[in-house]
């Protein structure tokens, strides 16, 4: 990637947390022996109002974050092509200026610590002949900037010479770096329900072994009395503290198994993947044996600018299993672009010359009557048990529902098929947004199907499948799909071409 | 190179499958159906009978009603599935093999001779005496197979079993070198 340092540049997006984290040792070095002793003294309180202490860490957490935001959006640097200096602005209230002047420079430093280490960036230091300390830090910045930055410090010091930077950014060019600060964004921000679903599981097999951990018979009444006689407020701050749960376990799934991702790309057709922090996997994937991509991204990832791809291989060959599902996660968009390229040279420009469809209406009607089919008969049973149910399970009942009837509507809204030539792109969800990408020529069997009720609206449904998975389309026009089939059919038959390549 | 324009889906030289003539499947087969809801029935009927002796707390007239709505369901599966019997059809086309059935939800399952793994024919005790054949496709990937078609004639059935391992031999080398001989092997339904 080429940068212009010309420019006004700040450093990397993870340097907020490493500001924050100097942030609240700051504070915890000023105050927090106080704060012990006080703990210490007063610590009844906290048990009296367990909800405002709850919002007094809470806002004090929010207060480092808005700091160490403020901090980082108030440090820039800049080369001054005039002046001949590297120029660096900090500081929210009082501004600081630092001017280095390149005959100045007499070293270009770069640094990790352990938590650089673990987040994947680097600390720039400038030295010059001025003082015996570092002129110049900058807290954190990715690899290839920190390189890029250093090797042009050092070219225009007349120290190195201006090829060597052009040779790290074409080196980089072939490889795909997930760095460490961008894999924990992905994993913040993503497969939470999956995450809160393995943290009921684990709650479930606690609670199930809770036999064996005590051997004493009466514990789960004494543990139903204890849960029944506690007020509203605890109640919230353990609904509170269980919903946190999925991001941590996320973050440690994520963080362990997906450390320090790599995606060579030396060979055509060919993509080397290396990851792993405990079970490094180091992997060769064969580009032709990719038969779908999915990309998904939601709101929060959109804005950051990260997208997930999911590659599916065929997953049974010669009748040996291999692993089909191949995750990256935390990719740019143009290095996601990158990918796709690599896999078919034309996957990323679908959008751009394809006809757009979408299904009917009628797909959010059927999709709400199937839920009542689930929601109706739950509704009979507790209406019919009315007398022993407390109020809140009602309460529980009309949120779930009202979620489980406007979840067809947003799905809707979200639902797009695009068909080119070559490509069929289904775009579907509701939060998590996945973009499945087909090359037609991959097609194995093609699935027309109509139900009786969609018969006199003109409605019917394609189920697309490929050797590793498929794309489903469900209430749509009856000519289009017909037209795709027919379509889908005649390219696999008139203008074959080898599935595995 | 490969060309990625938008797909004009309007474009008629492409035969639809609409157009097709489709073969029924034998209607001895009805008799097979008809035997595998016999051995349903009885099997779900001793399970609960058994769940019955050994839970002993239950009333009768809740007995009865598990009874009812189980017998009931099969029994409205059964009648559905012989309604929808004459809606089972096949083809064969010069590329393709078709499948449909289903009378309220209808399916047609398409797969083209070239996406083929292996093909092999089923014949229970019962089908074996009606002389029937299942004929089962498999393509890569999936564990499961392809596409199914049940209550052939098994004669027929080795028919499209070798007319398909033909096909597959064929266009698994180049399919333009053999255009005519696709077109001169007898497939018209057959």
């Amino acid at each position: 990637m080429e940068y212009n340092f010309t420019s006004v540049q700040r450093q990397s997006v993870v340097g907020i947390l490493v500001l924050v984290l100097k942030i609240v040792v700051k504070f915890f070095r000023a105050i927090g022996f106080l704060l012990l002793i006080w703990l210490f003294r007063e610590y009844e309180f906290i048990l009296e109002y367990p909800i405002y202490s709850l919002l007094a860490v809470f806002g004090i957490i929010a207060l480092c974050l808005f700091s160490g935001f403020m901090l980082y959006r108030n440090f820039v640097f800049y080369i001054d092509e005039e002046e001949q200096a590297f120029v660096l602005r900090q500081g929210v209230f009082r501004k600081k200026q630092s001017i280095v002047h390149f005959k100045n420079i007499e070293q270009v430093n770069l640094s990790q610590g352990v938590i650089a280490q673990a987040l994947d960036f680097y600390q720039l230091e400038i030295e010059t002949s001025a003082s015996a300390k570092a002129e110049i830090t900058i807290l954190a910045l990715d690899e290839p900037k920190a390189l890029a930055l250093k090797n042009t410090l050092l070219a225009y010091s007349g120290k190195a010479t201006i090829p060597t930077a052009q040779h790290i950014a074409t080196e980089a060019s072939d490889t795909i770096k997930i760095s460490n600060a961008r894999l924990l964004l992905a994993s913040l921000f993503t497969n939470y329900a999956n995450g809160l679903l393995l943290a009921f599981a684990f709650l479930f097999t606690f609670w199930s072994q809770l036999d064996d951990l005590f051997l004493v018979g009466d514990y789960e009444d004494d543990i139903f009395d204890y849960a029944t006689n506690q007020t509203y407020d605890k109640y919230l701050i353990a609904l509170l503290v269980f919903l946190l749960i999925p991001f941590v376990i996320n973050l440690v799934r994520y963080g362990v198994r997906y450390f320090r991702y790599q995606i060579g790309m030396k060979r055509e057709g060919e993509l080397h993947l290396e990851y792993g922090l405990t079970n490094l996997q180091n992997r060769i994937i064969k580009t032709g044996k990719v038969q779908q991509i999915d990309i998904q991204e939601n709101f929060i990832l959109k804005k950051i600018g990260i997208v997930f791809l999911w590659l599916k291989q065929i997953s049974v060959l010669d009748g040996k299993k291999n692993q089909g599902m191949i995750h990256m996660p935390g990719l740019t968009k143009p290095e996601a672009e990158v990918i796709l390229t690599q896999w078919q040279e034309q996957a990323t420009k679908i959008k751009e010359t394809a006809a757009v469809y979408r299904p009917h209406r009628r797909k959010i009607l059927m999709r709400m009557i199937q839920r009542s089919l689930l929601l109706l008969p739950i509704g009979a049973v507790l209406l019919y048990n009315q007398a022993d149910l407390p109020m809140v399970v009602w309460g529980i009942y009309a949120l779930v529902s009202l979620l489980m009837y406007s979840v067809p509507a947003l799905a809707y809204r979200n639902e797009r098929l695009y068909i080119t030539d070559g490509f069929i792109l289904h775009q579907y969800g509701i939060w998590e947004i996945t973009q499945s990408i087909m090359p037609m020529y991959k097609v194995q069997r093609v699935t027309y199907g109509q139900k009786a009720w969609h018969k006199k609206h003109g409605l019917s449904s394609l189920v697309i499948a490929n050797a590793a998975g498929s794309i489903d389309l469900h209430v749509y026009d009856i000519t289009v799909i017909k037209a795709l089939r027919d379509h889908l059919l005649y390219q696999v038959s008139a203008q074959p071409k080898d599935w595995l390549s | 190179m490969f060309k990625n324009n938008a797909l004009d889906l309007d474009d008629v030289s492409i035969t639809s499958l609409d157009s097709l003539d489709m073969q029924r499947i034998l209607p001895a087969y009805k008799w097979v159906i008809l035997f595998n809801y016999a051995i349903l029935l009885l099997t779900s009927n001793a399970l609960i009978f058994g769940f019955y002796q050994l839970e002993d707390e239950i009333a009768f007239q809740t007995q009865l009603i598990v009874y009812a709505i189980v017998n009931a369901v099969i029994i409205l599966l059964l009648g559905i599935t012989l309604i929808g019997f004459k809606y089972r059809k096949y083809a064969l086309r010069d590329h393709d093999i078709v499948y449909e059935s289903g009378w309220l939800i209808h399916n047609q399952v398409v797969v083209p001779y070239n996406r083929l793994q292996y093909v092999n024919i089923n014949q229970g005790l019962l089908m074996r005496k009606l002389g029937l054949g299942t004929i089962v496709l498999h393509t890569a990937g999936n564990d499961r197979e392809a596409l199914k078609i049940s209550g052939l004639d098994y004669e027929i059935a080795l028919k499209i079993k070798t007319i398909v391992a033909d096909k597959m031999a064929i266009t698994f080398t180049n399919i333009d070198d053999h255009t005519d001989t696709l077109n001169t092997t007898e497939n018209d339904g057959i």
